[in-house]
């Protein structure tokens, strides 16, 4: 309640603001203005200056005059000239006032003055508005006293108020009243309790005070000819009646039973008992705002009646929505307690109802954009309360593609057209891919324009991406595929995006089908087979980014489809299939009755489909394209251990070699491509070994033919990988491979002292051979090769290379690790004659402490070994 | 060679990032370094786990060491955003460009190697990792792209794998789970936490190692 409180408050201090803003514009304005400018000046000036002189009489506790000045001030109330809003200004001045004269009448009851007779005199004033304010003033302090029950006075001084029948004196009047007694009702468990009365009496004051004030308020409007006027002047004034109901909401003692039974039906029947707009509006608004929410949500039916009773002129939308805003923020707040009250009432339907006679009734006039906010709030609401229910979401989407087919296109506005994005967005955050079951949903997003069409399939994806959720399901996902249509087509009338936000975009399609899930190969390769649809009928700049996870979305489904083969054994593995021809079919057929009857699926079909798609990004970019290659092989060669699709694969990878080729130019590409390459092929086993051969002396071919020399020794040295792994074996190839090595480098060293660290390489590849337990490997190869290093070694070291340190610390660690080899007496390792080079870790990184203690421990045991 | 792993009870730290981290500061825990890679977002994989991603947040660590791998533009910046220290070297997969091979660098007392692997030939075979561990002459070699996380010591060395924080689809392995691991470096030694995620079911597999142990 106290934040309800403030927020009134606040509302009110806003007023205040306003007031002074437009004071201000005022000034400047017209000269009408100018008038009540100077005369408020006036008497704003007398009101200080009657105001010093009470003071005065106060200071020197002379009572009888401080009344009579202060008499002096508040006749200037009465000022019949004043606009509303300088009244106000007025008010609060004399307000401020006389909170010095009601401590000054506490303290005439300290010094032992009665009460009652000090309510009795300042009704001597003469006329009737100070008159009435000082015995509002001595009333309030009065029920401070306890000598008088609180009912009694604030009936007393709320029958004489009644005096006082100029609307605008009225009302503020009433207002001092109700501030002054702000503190002073009978509550449930305050002082004023017991002989000052119940809440009830409370109540019925305040009510009593409500139906006053409302009467002055709508009697303001009066005939007046300058109707626009009258009521910007009443809706400044608002916060005055609506005061009352902040003070009933306040309470202690209205329970939701008294609300339901006695302040509302109470309530209500003041608000219908007039026509007055402006009246009935606010007063509602009050109520949806000023009391408690689950009492609001208890109550609801009769609100919703009410509200829908009004004079139609009221804006009975806003009052809905804010009714709609509040409920669901309570909703999200409380969840098990919305959850029992949901189940006692069908919330959503009451709602639905009475919206629907909004748009009903009001449909034809009111603007596009404003019944959307309506829409909006009661999704929104709708969501907050009713979790799971994607029927009702369903509906309200229903209710807005009614209301948009009666508009014209001209009435979708900007506005319009951002509650038809947030209608759409709104249920992706708690929905999320549920919301593809929903029919009236691409219905609704077809009013939007493309960009913002695009925007909310954005959306989708990111929503359907962020649960997880697996896309198990034919028709889920061509309901998604359309959905996101905006992001696989090209629009034509759709101008230049940024490209990081095209990539953006298009990423978030690709990551789709990652998502792509079902037990059954079958299901996924219908699924696959539907995203594959569109990607295809887009453009390249698309299929760069879909084709590749597509891509893998078809290699997962061919290890599923190795797995489901080994364990149930159904699927024929015989390459007989029709190719082609069937990705179609699942489009228009229903997907219960294909259920069980499979296409033909087998590896041939899915391959063939694989390749396909990584021929089309080869022709673009070759790059990819040979690194698609190598993933195609691998999974080939991972389903295909028989080596069926020996020529298949041999074509996929002969395309591989062709691009590399012909397509890439530059030299360090060209490097790590053909190291990639080298790397893919010394796993593969689904080539035959005639094929096999050619395909590794091309391969080899390549490496030996980089631009720079040292490189080439280095890809050669790794092709020796290729003619000795698990699944092909040629040792005197891997030879040659050495042989090819150990030339070039000793070209290369002829020319640069530097290519030592060649040699350093081809040792280490020799060891992790000799290693490996490959009897080839000769030890006076190895033995060669360190002699060599040695020759060299210090011209080296003495040389400028920018490799020497990294290039001493690789041979140290060698010698190292022979040494560990040896200490462990692996096999051959012990044979190797291999210096130690530790003199160099001393010269350079003399911190690195482990270091040396680590060398010095391999040093201190190979003493002890010999 | 493998050191001895100890299941950590997974309840404790898991799921609680804040009071993990908290933890890890009372204890006047070393530096911090998240070690990730192989994400392959989008052509392999949706997304990381959402375990992982609320645990894994800016500030928390001192380095980010990646594997490469990484995949989209997006990903990287994100990765980015985690420390000032950020270690990254090129994956098969990358085409980012400014991305080496390998990189070398020191924390605390190690000297860190880092690599994607797929250069390492045979894939993730326990005598190449060390060949090149001898080449970058490291205490530690970082390497990725088998998409098999594993952290062992061979002759006084660590080799460390994080796994595919994605658990992307790799041709080596069928089972891939996804994984990352946060290393601590304090004096002489590290303690790698490995966080796998297996199903649903996180599981935290800390090990230590220190230098001076033989």
């Amino acid at each position: 309640r106290c934040v309800q409180e403030t927020g009134i408050n606040a509302e009110y201090m806003g007023i205040v603001h306003q007031i002074k803003q437009s004071q201000k514009v005022f000034l400047e304005g017209q000269t009408m203005d100018d008038d009540q400018e100077i005369k408020l000046e006036e008497r704003r000036k007398t009101v200080r200056e009657q105001a010093y002189y009470m003071k005065k009489a106060i200071d020197t506790a002379n009572l009888r005059d401080a009344l009579r000045y202060s008499t002096y001030m508040l006749n200037e109330l009465k000022a019949p000239e004043l606009s509303p809003k300088n009244y106000y200004i007025l008010y609060m001045q004399v307000f401020d006032e006389l909170r010095v004269l009601e401590s000054a009448f506490r303290e005439e009851y300290r010094r032992g003055r009665r009460m009652a007779d000090l309510y009795e005199s300042v009704q001597y004033a003469q006329n009737i508005i100070p008159r009435l304010y000082l015995l509002v003033t001595a009333g309030a302090v009065y029920i401070e006293t306890n000598e008088v029950a609180a009912k009694d006075i604030l009936n007393d001084l709320l029958e004489m108020i009644k005096g006082v029948q100029h609307p605008l004196r009225g009302l503020f009047l009433r207002y001092y009243f109700l501030k002054m007694c702000k503190d002073k009702l009978p509550d449930e468990g305050n002082e004023y309790e017991g002989e000052g009365g119940t809440f009830k009496d409370a109540v019925s004051i305040i009510l009593g005070n409500l139906e006053e004030m409302n009467k002055l308020w709508i009697r303001m409007q009066g005939s007046s000819s300058n109707r626009v006027k009258r009521e910007k002047e009443r809706i400044d004034l608002k916060v005055l009646v609506g005061e009352n109901i902040v003070r009933l909401s306040g309470l202690q003692g209205v329970t939701l039973e008294i609300y339901t039974q006695e302040v509302l039906p109470k309530l209500l029947e003041i608000i219908s008992s007039t026509k007055d707009v402006i009246s009935q509006q606010y007063l509602m608004e009050c109520i949806v705002t000023a009391f408690p929410d689950e009492y609001n949500l208890k109550n609801l039916n009769t609100l919703l009646e009410r509200t829908g009773s009004l004079n139609p002129n009221c804006d009975i939308k806003a009052i809905y929505i804010s009714l709609m805003d509040r409920l669901a923020d309570f909703s999200e707040e409380n969840k098990s307690e919305i959850e029992n009250i949901t189940q006692d009432m069908d919330i959503f339907q009451m709602f639905k109802t009475n919206i629907d006679n909004i748009i009903e009734e009001q449909g034809q006039t009111m603007e596009l954009r404003k019944l959307l906010d309506l829409q909006v709030a009661f999704l929104n609401f709708t969501l907050k309360t009713y979790e799971k229910r994607t029927d009702y979401v369903n509906q309200i989407l229903k209710s807005c593609v009614v209301l948009c087919e009666k508009q014209s296109s001209t009435s979708f506005d900007e506005d319009s057209l951002k509650n038809i994005v947030k209608l759409l967005t709104y249920p992706l955050e708690s929905l999320s891919i549920t919301i593809l079951s929903m029919d009236e949903y691409p219905n609704l997003m077809n009013y939007l324009p493309f960009t913002k069409r695009k925007e909310v399939a954005v959306k989708i994806c990111q929503a359907v991406i962020s649960t997880r959720h697996p896309l198990n399901n034919l028709t889920t996902v061509n309901q998604l595929l359309s959905f996101i249509q905006p992001l696989l087509k090209e629009e034509q009338s759709f101008g230049n995006q940024e490209p990081y936000e095209f990539e953006g975009e298009q990423q978030l399609v690709a990551r789709l089908v990652h998502l792509v899930e079902n037990n059954h190969p079958d299901k996924v390769f219908e699924i696959l087979n539907a995203f594959r649809q569109p990607f295809e009928a887009a453009d390249e700049k698309r299929q760069f980014y879909t084709y590749p996870s597509l891509i893998f979305a078809y290699i997962r489904l061919a290890r599923q489809l190795k797995i489901y083969n080994e364990t149930q054994g159904t699927y024929k593995k015989a390459g007989n299939a029709e190719e082609g021809g069937e990705e179609n079919e699942e489009e228009s057929e229903p997907q219960e009755t294909q259920a069980y009857l499979k296409p033909e699926l087998n590896f041939k079909v899915v391959f063939e489909i694989i390749r396909k798609l990584a021929d089309s990004i080869a022709s673009g970019n070759a790059e990819l394209g040979i690194k698609l290659y190598l993933d195609i092989l691998q999974i080939i060669s991972e389903c295909d251990p028989q080596r069926e699709h020996d020529e298949f694969s041999y074509e996929i990878a002969e395309a591989a070699l062709t691009l590399y080729e012909d397509e890439i130019s530059d030299s360090e590409t060209k490097r790590v491509i053909i190291l990639q390459i080298v790397g893919v092929f010394q796993i593969l086993n689904c080539f035959s070994e005639e094929n096999y051969d050619t395909l590794v002396s091309n391969i080899t071919q390549y490496c030996s033919k980089l631009l720079k020399k040292n490189e080439q020794c280095i890809a050669v040295l790794q092709c020796t990988h290729l003619f000795l792994n698990q699944h092909y074996r040629n040792e005197a190839r891997a030879f040659e491979c050495f042989k090819k090595c150990l030339k070039i480098a000793q070209t290369c060293l002829k020319s640069n002292i530097k290519n030592l660290n060649l040699y350093v390489s081809i040792l280490n590849k020799f060891l992790f051979f000799l290693s490996a337990g490959v009897e080839a490997v000769h030890l006076d190869d190895i033995q060669t090769c360190i002699n060599l290093i040695n020759e060299k070694i210090e011209e080296f070291k003495s040389s400028n290379s920018d490799n020497v340190e990294s290039v001493m610390r690789y041979l140290a660690n060698t010698s190292t690790y022979v040494q560990e080899k040896k200490n462990s007496g692996a096999q051959h390792f012990v044979e190797i004659n291999m210096p130690q080079y530790l003199s160099l870790i001393h010269i350079s990184e003399p911190t690195r402490q482990a270091e040396i203690s680590y060398a010095v421990f391999c040093l201190k045991k190979k003493k002890r070994y010999v | 060679q493998m050191c001895i792993r100890d299941r950590v009870s997974t309840q404790s730290t898991w799921g609680n990032n804040k009071r993990f981290y908290r933890k890890m500061a009372e204890s006047k825990f070393g530096e911090l370094a998240l070690v990730i890679g192989d994400f392959h977002i989008p052509i392999r994989a949706v997304d990381l786990p959402d375990k992982f991603k609320d645990l894994l947040v800016p500030n928390k660590v001192q380095n980010v060491i990646c594997t490469g791998n990484i995949g989209s533009r997006e990903t990287y910046d994100w990765l980015k955003s985690l420390s000032n220290n950020f270690h990254c070297v090129k994956g098969n997969a990358d085409d980012i460009p400014g991305l080496q091979e390998t990189k070398v660098f020191t924390i605390g007392s190690f000297k860190v190697g880092l690599i994607n692997g797929h250069q390492i030939v045979p894939w993730g075979a326990e005598e190449s990792l060390y060949n090149v561990q001898r080449e970058l002459d490291c205490d530690i070699l970082i390497s990725g792209y088998t998409h098999e996380n594993k952290v062992s010591k061979f002759d006084g060395k660590f080799f460390i794998n994080p796994g595919s924080v994605t658990g992307a689809f790799s041709s080596l392995r069928t089972d891939n789970n996804p994984s990352f691991s946060i290393l601590e470096f304090k004096g002489e030694e590290i303690t790698v936490y490995m966080y796998e995620l297996k199903g649903e079911k996180p599981v935290i597999t800390k090990t230590s190692l220190d230098k001076n142990a033989k």
